[in-house]
């Protein structure tokens, strides 16, 4: 593109101001065991939930944690694309995305690898509850786009996606609920991490405990099966056991709240 | 235990048992229970033919039907060749498809008399509407579909000028514009739809 001469020309690399801050060395709890943002390490996050908000869309949802703000929207059951196979059961199809502005550092425009893992565990975590031999021959898709992140966004992806296929009048089994649950030392759990709390490999731990991770675990409250697990970093068969089960009991409590959004979003129907 | 008529219900909820009720559309049997796998409000019908009442779940109007084997379906004819004629399908029974599927009706397919010498060309134009019944999934590109019956065939039709055609018999539609009759695979007008002129 030819650049205009009388243009004071811009430099061309630039960088996010956060690089030249120095590092904050505090621990995640301080000395009254509350964490940065004022929580107790049990406390779980505020959560906001509504379903309908992208007209275009055939269902869809946006759902708040805390911070992090997600918003998903579902399309289908239409026709396979002319070059898949046949098949008698539905093709689910999921897409989850960063919006470049979510996060800390600006994110590109196309997937990356993180991104395509974590649309991994949410296909994992969906296609265990949506009835997908009602729809053959037909794909459903699922888009979720992360509009700010601020911890726990794959937990709020996957709550998110649910309430928006169950909202496009998909048959599931149950709906799935997710929570996360971030490790640091043998007893430490911190429920609902935000982006600071989250888990980064080059963090120091302890000498003697190298338990250092993020658990997020999807649930099917009613059926109370666990339906997708992702663990990140290092820690014990039993403190992973630990985490997964303080995650389960944290997406049990989500069943009330997930209830009461699908039900007001009913209104009146005529029978 | 057994759900009220009337009552919100979200996927996953358990709404009777099978001894109680049969299971209908929007929901699941599970473990000798009935789940529901909608949110919406659960309603129950007394089917004639079994003792047990028939519980399903009604949501928004939203709840779209892939098409089965043996639905009626409403299609638009989009490509015609001497062998099959390609349709997009817009409706099933009668409810509207917010994506179109593919579906082919093939020469033999056509009418149920004289299935061989069939002329695609004499019975189906692209732009024509027809109703027709699905015979099975086909393959991965399209439903298979059938017009041989007589309330199956084309329903709307244009002409060249961009008239709509009047039906005049099970294989003629008329111009009323310029009087020219044209060959299509006319479906028979139900009964209830016909109004005759009081004498």
């Amino acid at each position: 593109m030819p650049t205009d001469s009388r243009r004071l020309p811009v430099p061309e690399v630039s960088h996010s101001p956060e690089l030249f801050c120095s590092s904050d060395p505090t621990s995640l709890i301080n000395d009254d065991s509350l964490r940065k943002d004022g929580r107790n390490p049990e406390e779980i996050a505020g959560i906001f939930m509504q379903c309908g908000t992208v007209s275009q869309a055939k269902g869809s949802s946006f759902c708040e944690l805390h911070k992090t703000k997600v918003i998903c929207s579902v399309y289908g059951p239409k026709d396979v694309e002319q070059k898949e196979d046949f098949q008698m059961i539905g093709k689910l199809k999921c897409d989850f995305k960063f919006a470049p502005f979510s996060c800390h550092k600006r994110r590109g425009h196309i997937a990356d690898l993180e991104e395509s893992e974590l649309c991994e565990v949410l296909t994992q975590a969906l296609s265990s509850s949506v009835c997908l031999h009602r729809y053959p021959k037909s794909q459903i898709e699922v888009y979720v786009i992360v509009l700010e992140n601020n911890g726990s966004a794959l937990a709020a992806a996957i709550t998110a996606a649910s309430l928006a296929l169950a909202d496009a009048c998909i048959e599931q089994y149950d709906i799935v609920a997710a929570a996360s649950v971030r490790v640091f030392g043998k007893e430490n759990f911190l429920r609902d991490p935000t982006f600071h709390e989250e888990y980064f490999p080059h963090q120091l731990s302890k000498k003697n405990d190298f338990n250092n991770g993020v658990v997020t675990v999807a649930l099917m409250p009613t059926l109370n099966q666990v339906c997708g697990v992702l663990s990140e970093g290092c820690m014990e068969s039993s403190v992973l056991q630990e985490a997964i089960q303080t995650c389960t009991e944290e997406a049990q409590n989500l069943y009330a709240p997930l209830r009461k959004c699908l039900t007001s979003n009913l209104g009146d129907i005529n029978v | 235990m057994d759900a009220v008529v009337g009552q919100v219900c979200i996927p996953g909820e358990r709404l009777s048992s099978v001894e109680l009720c049969q299971a209908g559309p929007g929901t699941y049997v599970r473990q000798g229970y009935v789940f529901a796998s909608l949110a919406g409000l659960v309603a129950k019908e007394r089917e004639k033919s079994s003792d047990l009442p028939l519980v399903s779940v009604k949501s928004k109007n939203k709840a779209q039907s892939v098409p089965e084997i043996g639905a009626i379906v409403t299609c638009k004819i989009t490509q015609i060749t001497s062998r099959f004629a390609k349709c997009h399908i817009i409706a099933v029974n009668n409810k509207t498809l917010s994506m179109p599927f593919r579906g082919m009706i093939r020469k033999e397919n056509v009418r149920e008399t004289d299935r061989d010498r069939v002329e695609i060309y004499k019975c189906f134009r692209p732009g024509d509407i027809a109703l027709a019944k699905v015979l099975s999934l086909g393959d991965a590109s399209c439903y298979l579909l059938t017009t041989a019956e007589n309330e199956l065939g084309v329903v709307v039709a244009h002409s060249d000028e961009g008239v709509a055609l009047i039906p005049l018999s099970h294989n003629e539609m008329q111009c009323p514009k310029s009087f020219v009759k044209e060959n299509r695979k006319v479906a028979r007008p139900q009964s209830e739809h016909l109004a005759f002129p009081e004498r």
